[in-house]
């Protein structure tokens, strides 16, 4: 019975030594917010890395070194990666599969989640690219900026992006030199009720907009199927240095889509219709194929303006990491978008790029099947 | 003794390697002609082409062409190519006008099995109203592994037939078919019967001939490393092109990942 009982405590004491080691370890493998919920013979960890794109290499990580660490295997981890500051999904150790967020785990994240504090200061380079191909004169026109930008949580999935954009090459249009002020916004993303997204930004955007933008979607994680709306208004502004130009905030956009993981080698099919900028009517059919290293898309679109095809990659930059210190991180961006429109000379179905990747191509990434490819 | 030979290179086969020669389009290929080979390790290709004027393909206009070229194979069967075509000497003339641009599939029917080639259909998507580039074909690939080195054939057959769209005409669809000898582009890409074959010795060096359907060309490719060809190869022995193909991987794991399982090992 005694001997019973000092099992029971070392092994309670082994849980917490472990535990406050594997926090350590991952704050400083580059995780951030690590929270540890200890239980009885399990373990949920939750955590942010901001420096993969996909998930599944971040709970690999995680799961690499918590590895190393322990002879305590028989101890259950879950892992519950967050996304800006909020909780997407549970995934159990080693077998990846995906688990409902329980009510216990929401509540030990909202009370031990600073927002602020469990962060590090974290600047992000990021270039933008806009580029017209096949012009004779100038086959590649380019406007090429870099932006260094950083993003502050406010508050629970509230977060404030901000940065300056410097300009590199400009041979497209005359935007000007001058340094300026990058895409700034207020953003809140959120998952109310297991598997209902959300994700609302108020500001500056990419591709020349400002304004609102408010998207839904419903993914439940481990299912082919998923769908989602996204509305928005807003309007053209451009910054020349300290100088502002705009246009009234009065385009509004409407699209829904829905998007279905075909389960060969890792493509989905994702169907978009409603009224896109420039108010332009019509529907949009993308193929998306997901690779470690990226995301390679293809589509076809057909509006009222027209008609086009093109394609989409996504990728990190390398290196990644730059230099993390104990509270400052600078770091190439996780996830550089661009989209190349076959037609460049009409805006067919064209979409603008808020500061985080849209709700569909950030949950493309931790859908239980492409989590347990990754893993493996 | 004929059986014995063919079957002599029949039971020499052994687990190819991923074949990265590419054409001047980027596409898995010899010079001009593609293969049905298919680079399922490294999905991503960039390619540079620089094409002497007479033997560029845009027949009417004989000035010098680059070639820059994207491929990404999506699946184990289904392939995407976008090129942009350069030509200096006419971007000097007409200071506007929209360049060529060319976009098309490949789809892998069947895989090469030990006596069944592999086989690949390519298509252009039609409208284009100067479909200089458009090239549709059905071709064959069959690798011989022997003991002096690689031996690949290719067969295939290009559509004579071209989609035009109409002048003018705003509708994506409003297509007339014609052929290709018969258009006054003067542009006949892979019309007809052609094949290649190339011989390669070693893993990383080879040299092919191909008789593209309009000529017959010769060249020399190396690797240096496995994402690098490079070859150099001449249009009827009369004029000189080159290609530089870089062929990339897409299933690494990000740096401080891999760097943590090197110090692991």
């Amino acid at each position: 019975m005694k001997t019973g009982w000092i099992k029971i405590l070392l092994l309670f004491c082994s849980l917490q030594v472990f535990s406050q080691q594997l926090e350590d370890k991952l704050w400083q493998a580059g995780f951030e917010n690590v929270l540890i919920q200890e239980q009885r013979d399990s373990l949920n960890v939750f955590f942010e890395n901001r420096e993969f794109r996909n998930p599944g290499h971040s709970i690999y990580f995680a799961e690499l070194i918590s590895g190393k660490e322990t002879e305590i295997n028989n101890t259950n981890i879950t892992w519950l990666p967050l996304y800006h500051n909020k909780l997407v999904g549970a995934y159990e150790a080693s077998s990846f599969q995906l688990t409902t967020i329980s009510q216990q785990q929401r509540e030990f994240f909202n009370r031990n989640n600073k927002p602020f504090k469990n962060y590090r200061f974290s600047f992000r380079l990021h270039p933008e690219v806009v580029s017209r191909f096949g012009y004779y004169s100038d086959p590649f026109e380019t406007k090429f900026n870099m932006i260094l930008d950083t993003r502050v949580y406010l508050a629970q999935g509230l977060s404030l992006q901000t940065g300056i954009t410097i300009p590199i090459v400009n041979n497209l249009d005359n935007h000007g030199m001058k340094l300026r002020a990058a895409p700034t916004m207020l953003h809140y993303f959120t998952q109310p009720w297991n598997a209902h997204f959300f994700s609302f930004s108020a500001g500056t955007f990419y591709n020349d907009r400002y304004g609102f933008d408010l998207e839904y979607r419903y993914d439940q994680l481990d299912s082919s199927w998923s769908f989602g709306f996204a509305v928005g208004l807003t309007g053209f502004y451009r910054l020349y240095g300290l100088e502002y130009s705009s246009e009234p905030m009065d385009k509004l956009y409407g699209v829904v889509d829905v998007e279905w993981r075909t389960g060969i080698e890792n493509t989905s099919l994702k169907l978009s219709a409603g009224q896109f900028l420039y108010e332009d009517r019509g529907a949009r059919l993308d193929l998306i194929k997901q690779f470690p290293m990226a995301e390679i898309g293809l589509f076809a679109a057909r509006t009222d303006i027209g008609t086009s095809g093109g394609f989409q990659f996504a990728f990190s930059l390398w290196p990644g990491k730059i230099i993390r210190g104990k509270k400052l991180e600078l770091r190439t961006t996780e996830e550089f978008r661009w989209e190349y429109t076959y037609n460049n000379e009409d805006p067919v179905a064209r979409q603008f790029r808020i500061g985080m990747p849209r709700l569909s191509d950030v949950l493309r990434n931790y859908n239980e099947a492409w989590i347990k490819q990754l893993g493996n | 003794m004929r059986s014995r030979i063919l079957l002599f290179f029949l039971l020499s086969f052994l687990a190819f390697k991923s074949l990265a020669q590419v054409n001047i389009m980027g596409k898995p290929g010899y010079i001009n002609t593609p293969s049905a080979n298919w680079n399922t390790d490294r999905p991503l290709g960039i390619t540079f082409s620089h094409l002497p004027g007479d033997y560029s393909m845009f027949g009417n206009e004989k000035t010098d062409v680059n070639f820059y070229s994207f491929r990404a194979s999506l699946t184990s069967f289904f392939e995407v190519n976008l090129s942009v075509a350069h030509r200096p000497a006419k971007a000097e003339i007409d200071k506007l006008g929209v360049g060529d641009r060319q976009l098309d599939f490949r789809f892998r029917l069947s895989k090469e099995r030990e006596f069944l080639p592999a086989i690949v259909l390519g298509w252009t998507p039609p409208g284009s109203v100067a479909p200089y580039l458009t090239h549709d074909y059905l071709l064959a690939t069959k690798n011989f592994k022997t003991n002096l080195g690689r031996l690949q054939l290719t067969v295939g057959f290009g559509s004579p037939y071209v989609f035009l769209k109409k002048t003018g005409s705003d509708s994506y669809f409003d297509l007339e078919i014609k052929k290709k000898s018969q258009v006054n582009l003067n542009a006949e890409y892979l019309s007809g019967f052609f094949s290649a074959i190339s011989y390669s010795p070693v893993d990383f060096a080879g040299v092919m001939m191909e008789y593209d359907s309009n000529s017959l060309n010769g060249g020399i490719y190396i690797k240096p490393f496995n994402w690098l060809s490079l070859q150099a190869h001449t249009y009827e022995a009369k004029a000189w092109g080159f290609t530089a193909g870089l062929n990339l991987s897409l299933s690494k794991s990000p740096k401080s990942l891999r760097a943590y399982e090197d110090r692991m090992d």
